[in-house]
């Protein structure tokens, strides 16, 4: 809690509003603007019954690129929680080779 | 006793019977140092994601059990050592761990698998010929969808 005050407490130093987002702003000079469209959501939040499992090779795959790279959860919209965990789990199917550390030069 | 899942690789041209020696080595280990098997699980020969030395297929074999730091030392001493594994990753599952009730526990979610596969076919064939994939217990509208609050920004 305290640490988003005062994060928010930063915000307004830097002279922007509660709530407001630098890559939100519409129209403004250098502001990334927010793709429309539907609002992404976290597929284990969605689904209790999903578990994150290193040895998941199916579920892992969905989250890496053709290269082998993790997909952001910016992306994905993946919550933060499970974009951790989904990080570890890939790390850990890479070293047992369930998944490639890279496909683009081999 | 913590519950650890260890997961090792051998080679492909390994026999049936070197296969089942060397699983029974690990075993054994865990075992002797006072720890206890909870499954072991052989997933057979695949295919690796990247070639590891001149292997491009590899034995995996995934063994889950109870024990303490000084066992799993030792297994990971022994996995280095042995000339047939060519990788190996061991995972803290629980701190702590009841082996029984994580085996009934495993017994029960294989049960319920199997059940809900049955239950699955049952209902093709009573639908007919035509096999239509269906999950009949999805979760439907998880509450309400959340407000957008970026919008009003």
């Amino acid at each position: 809690m305290s640490d988003s005050d005062q994060m928010d407490d930063y915000a307004d130093k830097a002279g922007r509003g509660r709530g407001q987002r630098s890559d939100v702003g519409e129209g403004r000079p250098g502001a990334r603007r927010r793709p429309s469209g539907r609002r992404k959501v976290c597929r284990f939040c969605a689904d209790k019954t999903l578990k994150v499992d290193y040895k998941d090779v199916r579920t892992l795959q969905t989250f890496i690129t053709e290269g082998g790279k993790i997909v952001p959860s910016r992306v994905t919209g993946n919550c933060a929680l499970h974009q951790r965990a989904l990080t570890v789990a890939i790390k850990r199917a890479r070293l047992i080779a369930l998944l490639p550390f890279s496909t683009l030069v081999l | 006793m913590r519950r650890y899942e260890t997961i090792f690789i051998l080679r492909p041209e390994l026999g049936e019977a070197q296969i089942a020696e060397s699983v029974k080595r690990f075993e054994g280990i865990v075992a002797g140092g006072g720890g206890e098997m909870i499954e072991c699980d052989l997933w057979g020969s695949r295919e690796l994601a990247y070639p590891i030395g001149r292997e491009r297929r590899g034995v995996y074999v995934r063994l889950d059990y109870a024990a303490n730091g000084a066992i799993l030392n030792e297994i990971e001493r022994n996995l280095k050592i042995a000339d047939n594994v060519i990788r190996f990753l061991s995972v803290l599952v629980e701190t702590e761990t009841d082996p029984a009730k994580a085996r009934e526990e495993i017994e029960t979610h294989r049960r319920k698998q199997a059940e809900a596969k049955a239950a699955a076919a049952l209902a093709r064939e009573k639908a007919g010929s035509a096999p239509v994939e269906e999950i009949p217990d999805a979760p439907e509208g998880l509450g309400e969808p959340a407000p957008e609050g970026d919008e009003s920004v």
